[in-house]
């Protein structure tokens, strides 16, 4: 399928060149689609990239200074002058990331052959002069190397969660299936028996953890997201917030549809909020900053939360 | 072919090639002498394209020297890439190392394509496979290699922060919490600072000034975490916190067994946190609602009841 080319700026289709070069001639020859996808391109944008390269040369224009491009059939091979066949140096930003990346892993609960990627790591840091300049800290808890154990053997496990969206602890038989670092926590996806459904949990908020000894087959279980997050988008409402400049906080620390200021200091935005305690909470911890413009049913809902709070109080 | 404006790109890839073939700087004249009329046009036009096409180049991270000639081309500028800067050092890993490197990148996904093309650049290959743990983190500024790079190379740098212009020694980046900070010697407060890098206005400069950051400074040490933050007020306060036990385990975690003062029967505990910063410990309790509440001091439990009341009434705080 042909995708229609995006409009592209120089330095964006430079940079790709630059990269795709090497890496081409290092392949000699690939096939063009492959490479697309490699690329995340659409197979028009690589030729026309492609093409673009094989205008590019030095004088004396002689063939050992030209990019030479072949396209036959559904494959693609070069001949590419010295000066372009040889890898990039990376970037402070591509070093970055991939320290950042590596770093990450090897905190990973169940990271697989840690010494060799530890002893990589040391090499990329030889390789981008970034030692301990950056330092990315993971939050650890208890239960991770126990869940990435019951994740590993599909065991059926009982657990004991605290939810915010309903505001009660309650006892759930799951197969956890995979754990993930968002931010600040970790969250585990696991299969919830009870309704034969993929479910999020925030692993801090389980309290008890206790494998049944049981065993499921994975191939009978409903299938998780490809990637882990909060697919929150089918179910939640959209609900329309003011916040004082005190209450702006919400907007950083929580998904937003959207946001724009109005006036000086106060900022609409839109949230996607799947549980009325959860915007119940939200609203008492921001206080009167934070003012429900709609749906209008929670218009009361910070003020009940408070009255609610408050009765222990008195 | 003469006459026909070359886009852009085409433009930036003969120069990049043209600079790197050749081992003697280049005027701006022997450039378009030897990439011709159709790349850079005669007069101030050409001089004004090769000058944006330069920023671009330098932009994309590949490093132009400009050097001043002397003799009869006095004080007229010359540019080379040096192969060297431009190219990857050769580093070879292990297969356990690719192999390693490879279920990195496939376990932790970065908001930006920055590992992606690093990846492309070492010839590592996507791992195939689903794996357990995974991890996303988020790059919400353009800015972090810029402040990283600066730490790396202790260089100092200006930025503008919350309408201030801030200069800083970096002395590192922080990764914590989903956020990224910069951390290090606040050069006009005279103190050890960290910035939120996503809340940098407009761009970081790097400035020629360099430094030596103290040896065994200790970046995460720096950085106050939330659990700090609420002791972080003009008086050290304690407060007593009574949490039920659906929670408990989480605010445990949180704080640690050495926080809890009490164990009531069922399964509530009384614990002991640092209340002396009010909006972040107010924040945290009310993050419990009901299921938690200020046992002492006095005056922090009257605190939080006026909060709440002032919310019941809807009346202004």
């Amino acid at each position: 399928m042909s995708t229609a080319a995006r409009q592209r700026r120089a330095g964006e289709r430079v940079q790709g060149l630059l990269i795709m070069l090497p890496w081409l001639a290092a392949r000699k020859r690939v096939s063009i689609h492959e490479m697309a996808s490699t690329f995340q391109l659409s197979v028009e944008e690589l030729s026309q990239d492609l093409t673009l390269a094989g205008l590019c040369g030095t004088p004396p224009y002689s063939p050992l200074e030209l990019i030479e491009i072949f396209f036959d059939e559904n494959e693609v091979w070069v001949e590419i002058p010295n000066v372009f066949n040889k890898p990039l140096r990376l970037s402070v930003a591509e070093a970055f990331a991939l320290r950042a990346v590596a770093d990450t892993a090897l905190a990973l609960p169940g990271a697989a052959n840690s010494a060799a990627l530890a002893s990589a790591i040391r090499k990329l840091n030889e390789l981008t002069a970034i030692d301990d300049a950056l330092v990315i800290e993971n939050p650890h808890d208890p239960l991770l190397a126990e869940l990435a154990h019951f994740c590993d053997t599909n065991a059926r496990v009982s657990l004991d969660y605290f939810s915010p969206t309903t505001n009660k602890s309650t006892s759930r038989s799951v197969v956890p299936r995979r754990i993930w670092l968002n931010g600040e926590h970790w969250y585990l996806d696991a299969i919830d028996l009870g309704i034969n459904e993929p479910r999020v949990f925030r692993v801090d908020r389980i309290s008890a953890l206790k494998d049944s000894g049981e065993v499921v087959d994975a191939e009978t279980l409903p299938a998780l997201a490809d990637e882990p997050g909060f697919h929150w988008d089918a179910h939640a409402e959209r609900v329309t917030l003011h916040l004082e400049p005190s209450a702006h906080w919400v907007a950083e620390r929580y998904p937003v549809y959207s946001q724009r200021k109005i006036g000086d200091a106060v900022l609409e935005v839109v949230l996607p909020v799947t549980s009325a305690p959860w915007l119940g909470r939200l609203l008492v911890r921001a206080g009167n900053a934070a003012v429900v413009v709609s749906p209008e049913k929670y218009a009361t809902l910070g003020a009940d939360t408070a009255a609610n709070i408050l009765a222990r109080y008195n | 072919m003469a006459g026909v404006a070359r886009d852009q790109a085409e433009r930036v890839l003969n120069l990049i090639a043209l600079l790197t073939e050749n081992s003697q700087p280049l005027t701006f004249t022997q450039i378009r002498g030897a990439l011709g009329a159709n790349n850079y046009a005669d007069g101030e036009s050409g001089r004004a394209t090769f000058e944006r096409d330069k920023a671009l180049v330098r932009d994309m991270g590949v490093p132009i020297e400009k050097k001043t000639l002397g003799g009869n081309q006095a004080g007229e500028s010359s540019y080379r890439i040096d192969r060297r800067q431009l190219e990857l050092s050769s580093v070879h890993f292990t297969s356990e190392e690719r192999q390693a490197l490879q279920l990195a990148l496939a376990a932790v996904h970065i908001d930006a394509a920055w590992a992606d093309r690093a990846r492309l650049k070492l010839g590592l290959d996507v791992a195939e496979g689903e794996t357990l743990a995974q991890a996303h983190l988020p790059v919400n500024s353009v800015a972090l290699p810029v402040v990283t790079e600066a730490a790396q190379n202790s260089k100092e740098i200006s930025f503008s922060y919350r309408g201030e212009t801030r200069r800083l020694h970096p002395y590192g980046v922080l990764g914590r919490g989903g956020y990224w900070y910069v951390v290090g010697a606040d050069q006009i407060r005279n103190a050890i600072r960290s910035f939120r890098v996503d809340r940098i206005e407009g761009k970081v400069k790097i400035l020629d000034a360099t430094f030596e950051r103290p040896q065994g400074f200790d970046i995460q040490a720096a950085v106050a975490t939330d659990t700090e933050m609420l002791g972080e007020g003009a008086e050290p306060t304690m407060a007593h916190v009574l949490i039920n036990a659906a929670l408990a385990p989480s605010v445990l975690r949180e704080f640690g067994n050495e926080s809890v003062i009490e164990t009531r029967g069922n399964g509530a505990v009384v614990v002991e946190v640092p209340c002396g910063n009010e909006g972040p410990f107010r924040s945290w309790l009310l993050g419990l609602v009901e299921h938690a509440e200020v046992l002492s001091p006095t005056d922090v439990r009257e605190g939080i009841k006026n909060w709440l009341s002032d919310m019941q009434k809807g009346g202004a705080q």
